[in-house]
């Protein structure tokens, strides 16, 4: 794994444009960034990558029963009571669920570490399936890239499979918060998709669905059957419609019962039934004894946030760095540091991507501090031997 | 590549305006085409006039037998829009042409000239006024004129019925607008 300099694409801003993506600049900081790229040779993808994103995926999977049996279990992972049930019910019915990312600390060697989960709203599959497609395929026909040259990255194949697979009511209405960018240009890729693949298709900004007799409807009044929504459940169980949860007949992706691994308490629940996995790192849960400081090597996440925020991390020397952020109402827990490698002064993650069940891609992004943020820029990467 | 990792080829419908998709591996190729609102707008871009009336009138033809099928006015009003509906003697209701698409006419040794597609019946949705929509609901373009078109998107649907509502997207706006940046995301 090494980081490679090269000369960006003359008129990939334009191109950024032109193919709708619109959030390739962030605060006019770059967030696309081609003017390098990462190479691994296919034994780290395949060995270190790809087999241990599958196989933590089961090891996920395999603890969605044992948390709906367990009462302490669902109160750890701050679960409101009144939707265990539906959870239970979404869990026997076996929901399909789409797809999901894991975050990675790997250096090229030795076993990759789970960060953490993004199993409910996992965000950049536009740039990971599409954007850095296009730009492999444009460094080869340049001749920049030899034609040897490879990259894992199924994603749009596989989604667009799992997408014309689902046993869903059509249409498939897809609903985000609507003015977010970076939440539409996703969910517009994934919609795109799904109308490649013949699935009839509609959005519905998250704020528009209504509520009438127990079921979720559209602007029009008709019920809201099937609905993909890159908005997170325990924002959604929380709400006023939370409660819908339990009369609407609709069936939604992620299914309900993925609330239970989009849970940062999901790695000390991981820690507790694989204790010394290779790919897992020492987690527990924060009791309230501990009070927020971390000691030297550990690092404090909310059970509830994204982005990085209201994490921070105590570093091997004593150092904190904190980030701020809105996801302070929920419990904590605390996970050993494995501090990102470094690579020209840039600190880079993997995201691993799972569609249905199977491994598909990946995608870096690289930030100036040990914590990655939506503001980190997101890297291409190639595979050559 | 046998072995491959990568997806075998990538596209946009939505995100990209037509003809500017992006299609690698073994996919169908796009063909070129030309999209008008009415049969004097076919001229005005330099078509002839027996072309243009022969184009609309087999998009016409084809929009009898294919277009959405509601069963009330309400119902398809919902999905096209405020009188952009009508009904019909068979007793269905059914969504206006917004447009028509006519293949373009290519030159063969110079001489004859023979069109590549048949017309076909365009519609507009509610939701989306500036896309042009097949009656399988598939976005063809967004501007009249010049575009591109993959055979497979003209194809209509089997269903007699469709109760399908929202040909498209939603630009909801919310009340309390924030900047755009951030993410529900992760």
């Amino acid at each position: 794994m090494e980081r490679i300099k090269i000369a960006e694409r003359p008129h990939w801003r334009e191109l950024a444009k032109e193919l709708g993506f619109v959030y390739h600049t962030f605060d006019g900081e770059p967030y696309w960034d081609e003017t390098a790229y990462y190479r691994f040779n296919l034994r780290q993808i395949e060995q270190d990558l790809e087999d241990p994103t599958e196989e933590l995926h089961q090891m996920a999977l395999s603890l969605v029963p044992d948390i709906l049996a367990s009462e302490q279990k669902l109160i750890a992972l701050d679960v409101p009571e009144y939707c265990w049930q539906a959870l239970k019910d979404s869990w026997d019915r076996r929901d399909p669920h789409l797809y999901g990312r894991f975050d990675l600390c790997y250096n090229g060697k030795g076993p990759a570490k789970l960060l953490e989960l993004n199993y409910d709203t996992p965000t950049s599959i536009y740039e990971s399936g599409f954007f850095q497609w296009i730009w492999l395929e444009d460094m080869v026909r340049t001749g920049l890239l030899p034609q040897s040259v490879d990259q894992f990255n199924s994603l749009q194949e596989k989604l667009e499979l799992a997408l014309l697979s689902l046993p869903h009511q059509k249409p498939l209405y897809f609903s985000c918060i609507d003015d977010r960018f970076e939440d539409r240009g996703n969910v517009d890729y994934l919609m795109d998709i799904a109308m490649q693949a013949g699935v009839e298709s509609r959005f519905i900004d998250i704020s528009a669905i209504g509520l009438a007799d127990g079921q979720l409807i559209d602007m029009a009044g008709n019920p809201i059957e099937s609905l993909f929504k890159l908005y997170p459940w325990e924002f959604m169980v929380r709400e006023d419609f939370g409660p819908s949860l339990l009369t609407s007949q609709t069936r939604f992706i992620e299914p309900p019962w993925k609330m239970l691994l989009s849970n940062k308490g999901l790695l000390p629940l991981l820690w507790q039934k694989f204790p010394g996995h290779p790919n897992l790192l020492e987690a527990h849960f924060e009791t309230k004894e501990q009070g927020s400081t971390v000691g030297n090597g550990w690092v404090r996440k909310p059970l509830y946030s994204r982005e990085g925020a209201n994490i921070s991390l105590t570093d091997f020397n004593g150092d904190t760095l904190t980030e701020p952020g809105p996801y302070t109402d929920s419990g904590f827990i605390r996970q050993a540091l494995a501090p990102l490698p470094c690579f020209d002064g840039n600190f880079t993650l993997i995201g691993s991507w799972v569609v249905g069940d199977s491994a598909a891609g990946i995608g870096l992004r690289e930030d100036m501090s040990l914590i990655t943020k939506d503001s980190s820029r997101f890297l291409p990467h190639i595979i050559l031997d | 590549m046998a072995n491959s990792k990568r997806s075998r080829h990538v596209a946009l419908m939505l995100m990209a305006p037509a003809g500017s998709f992006f299609i690698s591996g073994c996919s169908e190729a796009p063909e070129n085409a030309l999209v008008f609102e009415t049969i004097e707008q076919c001229q005005s871009f330099g078509g002839d006039e027996d072309e243009c009336r022969i184009a609309h009138d087999e998009a016409v033809q084809n929009h009898n037998e294919t277009a959405p099928k509601y069963l009330t006015e309400q119902e398809c009003e919902a999905d096209f829009g405020d009188e952009k509906c009508e009904a019909r003697s068979n007793g269905w209701v059914t969504p206006l042409m917004a447009g028509f698409l006519m293949g373009s006419l290519i030159d063969i040794d110079g001489k004859k000239k023979k069109k590549t597609l048949m017309g076909r019946p365009l519609y507009k949705s509610r939701d989306d006024q500036t896309t042009f929509r097949s009656s399988g609901n598939k976005p063809i373009a967004r501007n009249v004129g010049q575009t591109q078109v993959f055979k497979s998107s003209l194809a209509s649907r089997s269903n007699n019925i469709v109760s399908r509502g929202g040909f498209g997207m939603q630009a909801q706006k919310r009340a309390e607008s924030s900047s755009g940046g951030g993410s529900y995301g992760g």
